[in-house]
């Protein structure tokens, strides 16, 4: 089956011609891909909201509601979090969903499973020793997989505060250790930006990446991740970012961004967002330049068009209703790539079968505790 | 059995679609929905519910159910015989989790000439025992389990869905309302023996029609009081009560403490405490007139 949710964001001005059996399809398939919230949002900004019949409004109002509330909740704990680590003059970096809510970009309509904060590794120990002290407690883990986040990630394993079930990622690096991209992480805090705007009179302003960075750093969140159930959504977060630094108040020339993705070593990603922004959702940012790769043209790389396969079918709703054999292919070697990009086939190989012995093991003495 | 497309019904101001294979389940939902409206494919559905066995070994030995909601699994599986249980329990949570066009609080709500009379109580207190007895004698029931404050009108909307009666009330009700249709008796749950009884038709019936709040009761059953006692509480206090009763007063922001605040201002509001179901109807009555002026 098609998805009509995908339809709806390549052209919104179909909302008009939806039937309430689409409708209500549009419903399970955001639901499921986590963007009725933002769908209510970029429905309103395609000016065609008021094509949306009134029962399935209600629902995307309540999912625009629980994301309200929701970026209540997490400003709070920006604020714990801010205060927390200021203690020891640690300045956290906020990544990711959060950002955006601080930052007041991309942010509408959407919820976040988690926390994302960056803090430099040197004061890793600090931070951690602060946030423990502060209620925040880490996950009970296997000794196998503490040890694995120590030695080869670029975070903490999870934590979660006792009494608000927050849950934490401390990052020391945007990559693991091991990734194949080489991103100088110095360069991107250097240009780290303080938000006052909803903090004024406050002695503490949390701090994000700059947008541009922080677009960057989305992109390639995206393209090294295995897996793409909120692709959708965060293809749809990158978009808004793009419109952005390129609207009326364009603080930015396509060709600054590109200078910017170089120097990251992000250019890549970014090639790869805006080639699928380009295909999938409706955008008013000057696309043209980015997906095409032009200004890399000699290293154009040869598996382009599986990567485009693997990506075209993947950027779906994860509803039943969307998936076919092409996604479960596309899905398997999308996770295959993500591994390999990750760290070295000398590491990933006993990863997995470490991983994989420990899936049978955990099998087989779930079953006979039952 | 409600294999295949499923069945697609309307529960007050939502519509349901339920897909299930275990025979108990169909049953009880065709007795106990069987004056619910029936929907066509052309309807639109707001929650799309199923139970399904999970497919392990385990069906052969202790089998279990879940509950999908769409295709998330919200809650962990059950004991298959509490499939009856688990499906309301499920709505209860999918219309908590996915209207936020209203206020929710949890309580049981009757209504007579149009005025509602709203009971939280925590689990235990006797509101669905009084909610069953309440709703077939001379007052029309709105909820067993949840009122529904609209955000923009203040008016609460029925749901008309079964009453959840809990252990000794299950023979109390039988005895207090004779005409009362009982479904299949669960055994066993995390809140002991339950049963559900039908709603009135007459709550069917009247589905669409809304009613404004105009009584709070906060009722508490207790064995050990000889006469019923009734206390007036202030409109402060009863709403600092009422908040901890509701389901989604913090994700609705503001726009949820102006209906909890216009609802409180425009009812009277008290403290019950009671041990014969006579004198509670009586009385209630009484408050119901007292609050016509």
């Amino acid at each position: 089956m098609k998805s009509v949710l995908n339809q709806l964001l390549k052209n919104p001005q179909t909302a008009q011609f939806l039937t309430i059996a689409q409708w209500e399809l549009v419903l399970r398939q955001s639901a499921a891909s986590k963007t009725t919230g933002r769908l209510y949002y970029l429905l309103t900004q395609a000016e065609v909201i008021e094509h949306v019949p009134p029962r399935v409004l209600v629902h995307m109002k309540t999912a625009q509601i629980k994301a309200d509330c929701q970026q209540r909740e997490i400003l709070n704990e920006v604020n714990e979090i801010t205060r927390c680590l200021a203690v020891s003059n640690i300045t956290p970096i906020f990544l990711k969903g959060v950002a955006y809510v601080i930052a007041g970009i991309a942010h509408q309509g959407r919820t976040c499973n988690d926390v994302d904060i960056l803090v430099p590794r040197e004061q890793l120990d600090t931070a951690e020793r602060l946030l423990s002290k502060n209620g925040w407690v880490q996950e009970n883990l296997s000794h196998y997989d503490a040890q694995y986040y120590r030695q080869w990630m670029h975070e903490l394993p999870p934590m979660v505060h006792l009494e608000r079930k927050t849950v934490l990622d401390v990052h020391h690096h945007l990559l693991p250790l091991t990734s194949q991209v080489n991103f100088d992480i110095s360069r991107a805090t250097k240009l780290a930006k303080q938000h006052n705007k909803m903090w004024q009179g406050q002695p503490l302003c949390p701090q994000t990446l700059a947008l541009t960075d922080m677009l960057l750093h989305s992109a390639c969140h995206l393209f090294c991740e295995g897996e793409l159930n909120k692709g959708l959504r965060d293809l749809t977060d990158i978009n808004i970012m793009l419109e952005q630094l390129f609207g009326p108040t364009q603080s930015i020339t396509p060709h600054q961004l590109i200078e910017r993705a170089e120097i990251l070593d992000l250019d890549y990603p970014l090639m790869l967002a805006t080639r699928y922004i380009n295909q999938i959702l409706a955008s008013t940012a000057p696309l043209d330049l980015f997906c095409c790769y032009k200004w890399r043209q000699q290293t154009m790389p040869r598996h382009l068009g599986l990567l485009d396969w693997c990506y075209i079918n993947l950027l779906i709703p994860h509803h039943n209703s969307c998936i076919t054999t092409k996604v479960h292919i596309s899905a398997l070697l999308i996770f295959i790539r993500s591994h390999y990009l990750r760290m070295p086939l000398r590491l990933l190989i006993p990863h997995l079968t470490i991983k994989w012995w420990h899936g049978i093991k955990t099998t087989f003495s779930g079953a006979s505790s039952q | 059995m409600i294999k295949g497309p499923g069945i697609r019904f309307e529960i007050g101001p939502f519509n349901v679609e339920l897909k299930t294979k275990i025979p108990a389940l169909a049953n009880n939902v065709y007795q106990l929905y069987s004056h619910s409206k029936l929907l066509g494919n052309n309807d639109f559905v707001d929650f799309h519910i199923s139970l399904t066995q999970p497919n392990s070994i385990r069906r052969f030995v202790r089998p279990q159910v879940d509950f999908l909601f769409d295709q998330t699994r919200p809650f962990k599986p059950l004991a298959l015989d509490q499939a009856c249980a688990f499906f309301e329990w499920g709505l209860n949570w999918a219309i908590a989790q996915h209207a936020m066009q209203f206020l929710i609080i949890h309580c049981a709500v009757v209504e007579k000439e149009g005025r509602a009379v709203i009971l939280p109580g925590m689990p235990g207190a006797g509101k669905s025992t009084l909610c069953a007895a309440l709703s077939h004698h001379g007052w029309r029931l709105l909820s067993d389990e949840q009122a529904l404050i609209s955000l923009e009108t203040g008016l609460i909307s029925p749901l008309a869905r079964p009453i959840c009666l809990k252990n000794e009330s299950i023979d109390i009700i039988r005895g207090f309302c004779p005409d009362a249709e009982y479904g299949a008796i669960v055994r066993g749950t995390t809140k002991g023996d339950l049963a559900h009884i039908k709603a009135p038709t007459s709550a069917i019936s009247a589905i669409k029609q809304v009613a404004a709040p105009s009584l709070i009761i906060f009722p508490q059953f207790d064995n050990y009081v000889d006469n019923i006692q009734v206390d007036a509480m202030t409109r402060g206090i009863a709403l600092i009560e009422l908040i901890g009763h509701c389901f989604n007063y913090i994700t609705l922001g503001d726009s949820g403490f102006a209906t909890l605040s216009d609802t409180v201002a425009q009812s009277n509001c008290y403290q019950l405490r009671y041990r014969d179901l006579n004198q509670a109807l009586a009385t209630i009555e009484a408050l119901h007139q007292e609050a016509r002026v």
